[in-house]
């Protein structure tokens, strides 16, 4: 259980108090040991200096020392800079300012900061009588936290609060800055936002917008897609690639994947392009509208999409050759994969127009939804920017086109730039955490991710292949009664699922999607992942074998 | 190391040759149960007397903490002219919390 530390076991650690200074270090550390988190109060600052300052002219006294008040000052802020180094701030609001008709204010800011948090994951500790009395479960002193039964952490499949606690004075700077501002639409956060993460991709344009899926919509809509027009995309992705392509009125015509990568097949998307073209689906099973349809009605292939499945960039330049070959378009699924790199070039920054998603548990992800376009092209960045804002023309009552409601909000933007800051460290770490998975896996009946040489992924997942969907279901067990969370992503292709039957694909028709579909799983993945719990993850699959 | 020393109304007197590194620190005493008329414990004490067992790890990770903040606590001081003069508003502060302790104590 995490803490939060009342100002008496703050002096009783720092002034080592007889009597009480050992079991309040003592439970400080049993905490910070089992990895919880140790919070401070912000708002008890300056009683916890003066407060210590007291107990060490006090100490003094006994022992006959002759310090000044600036010497004794001296000492207690050196303590209590050591002291407080490792530990969590937790902010204090308005709600706990007005405490001047309890019995005990500073009680009172405590108790009230209590009601904001989780029950049952933070407890106050303190050797007041007076809240000890009050028979509140959620709080302790150090002996009774001490003699607890030894609760296990748990482990997260991605970690967002160990994150956060690593953030949190630039996140809530951030968002107090915004709330003040109060430019909660397009405020300054959102150009600066784009300026920094389009830098960051190497990309000339980037526009941020709503979500992952607005960001593919708004790509979709800036080339004028619609009935008629065939987009090629992969059938082993979440809905949301497809999704835009069918809303749109366009149709979805799926290529097989690399069973290695995960990511769309190149020499298979060529085929299935002549496919298109000719209308002869004995080359590559192709959509039962284009299969109908007359010389009147025939598909135009228009665009490629292909998906950086679990952070791993697909093979863009195999991929961007065929497509011009072809005089088709290329839109980067980024949702998965901002941060990662392809034989030297940043994600983002691989096709035509990339698109990312902020979704909370993307390595880069906001409190929310959120997404980004990054692009070269002028054009294109002007009507992206449009489609964002209703289609908007020279001012926002002036409508050149049809567009969305597709704006990033300004709160998200904030998020996301203090979140930024540590993303390149964050990304060095998935990569450690990454290479110890496949490390510890070696000799597990599990085939783990593949990353071509010249690529980096940015391990959105950590997806391994187990032999067949029997075997995955006892391994999952295995996980599960061991209390590790895994997913699979993704159980049904989407040329199975009923939202796109209507395109008439018979199971078997992408057999590699198929197969993955059937013993993929995806494993904790943070930047904040424990070797112990790696270990332990794969002990677990090892044994479960 | 075990050494004897006197008990006169409330302060224990030491062999006079022994030098110690610092100034405070925790002794334990065997008191001969004979002489103990009463022995009251109040509930912070009673607390405090609580037995627990830390896992080995954590009672190293404890102790460095304890030596760290001690040797923050038994560093030599700057001589006080060299240090920033505390401020009228910090003198207040003093004394208001000085005045905070009195009023808690009354309060218990």
């Amino acid at each position: 259980m995490n803490l939060l530390l009342d100002v008496n076991i703050i002096v009783d650690v720092c002034a080592e108090r007889p009597l009480f200074g050992k079991a309040s270090r003592d439970a400080v550390n049993l905490a910070l040991a089992r990895g919880f988190g140790v919070w401070i109060y912000a708002g008890s600052v300056q009683t916890l200096e003066y407060t210590l300052i007291g107990e060490l002219k006090r100490i003094c006294a006994d022992d006959e020392l002759c310090l000044t008040n600036r010497q004794i000052s001296f000492r207690a802020r050196a303590l209590l800079k050591d002291f407080c180094a490792d530990k969590n701030w937790l902010a204090a609001l308005s709600a706990e300012g007005h405490v001047f008709e309890a019995q005990d204010p500073e009680d009172e800011q405590l108790i009230r900061a209590l009601d904001r948090l989780t029950p049952g994951e933070i407890a106050l500790l303190t050797r007041d009588e007076q809240l000890l009395n009050r028979q509140d479960p959620r709080i302790l002193s150090p002996e009774q936290y001490l003699t607890r039964r030894p609760e296990a952490r748990p482990i997260d499949f991605i970690d967002l609060k160990g994150q956060q606690n690593d953030i949190r004075p630039a996140l809530e700077t951030g968002i107090h800055r915004v709330l003040h501002h109060g430019q909660y639409i397009m405020g300054p956060e959102v150009k600066e936002l784009e300026a920094k993460l389009g830098a960051y991709v190497g990309a000339k344009h980037a526009i941020s917008c709503a979500s992952g899926t607005d960001a593919l919509l708004m790509a979709l809509m800036a080339y004028g897609v619609g009935p008629g027009d065939a987009i090629f995309t992969t059938p082993f992705t979440f809905i949301a690639t497809a999704e835009v392509i069918s809303l749109l009125g366009a149709t979805p015509v799926f290529v097989d994947i690399d069973p290695k990568t995960f990511n769309i097949d190149p020499a298979k998307l060529e085929q299935a392009i002549i496919a298109l073209k000719s209308n002869d689906p004995s080359i590559r099973p192709l959509p039962l509208n284009s299969v109908l349809s007359t010389q009147s009605s025939a598909l135009i292939p228009k665009g490629v999409i292909p998906v950086d499945l679990f952070g791993l960039p697909a093979d863009y330049d195999a991929i961007n050759k065929i497509a011009k070959e072809h005089g088709l378009f290329v839109i980067e699924d980024a949702a998965q994969s901002f941060g990662a790199v392809y034989k030297g070039k940043r994600a983002g920054a691989l096709a035509d127009i990339a698109c990312t998603s902020f979704f909370p548990a993307k390595p880069l992800g906001c409190y929310g939804d959120g997404g980004m376009c990054f692009t070269d092209d002028d054009e294109l960045a002007a009507a992206l920017d449009s489609i964002r804002v209703h289609g908007k023309g020279s001012h926002k009552y002036d409508n050149a086109r049809i567009g969305i409601n597709g704006r990033l909000d300004t709160l998200q933007a904030a998020i996301l730039m203090a979140k930024f800051d540590i993303f390149p460290e964050e990304v060095q770490l998935r990569q450690e955490v990454a290479n110890r998975y496949t490390a510890l896996l070696d000799g597990a009946s599990v085939r783990p991710p593949h990353i071509p040489p010249d690529d980096l992924s940015v391990w959105a997942q950590y997806s391994v292949l187990a032999k067949d969907e029997t075997h995955r279901a006892a391994l999952l067990k295995s996980l599960q009664e061991a209390k590790i969370p895994a997913a699979i992503y993704y159980p049904k292709p989407l040329h199975l699922q009923t939202a796109f039957a209507v395109l008439g694909y018979a199971p078997g028709a992408f057999s590699v999607s198929e197969d993955a579909a059937n013993r993929i799983f995806s494993l904790p993945m943070h930047p904040y992942l424990q070797k112990e719990d790696q270990m332990k993850i794969a002990e677990i699959m090892k044994r479960a074998c | 190391m075990q050494i004897e020393a006197i008990y006169d109304h409330g302060r224990l007197e030491l062999p006079g040759q022994i030098r110690f590194a610092h100034q405070r620190f925790t002794v334990r005493i065997d008191v001969p149960d004979d002489i103990i008329v009463t022995h009251e414990v109040s509930q912070s004490e009673g607390h405090a007397r609580t037995s627990y067992t830390l896992p080995p790890e954590v009672a190293a990770l404890s102790q460095a903490m304890a030596d760290r903040l001690e040797r923050i606590r038994n560093a030599p001081l700057p001589p006080d002219e060299q240090l920033p003069p505390l401020t009228q508003k910090q003198y207040n502060r003093i004394e208001a919390f000085a005045f905070r302790d009195e009023f808690r104590k009354m309060r218990d």
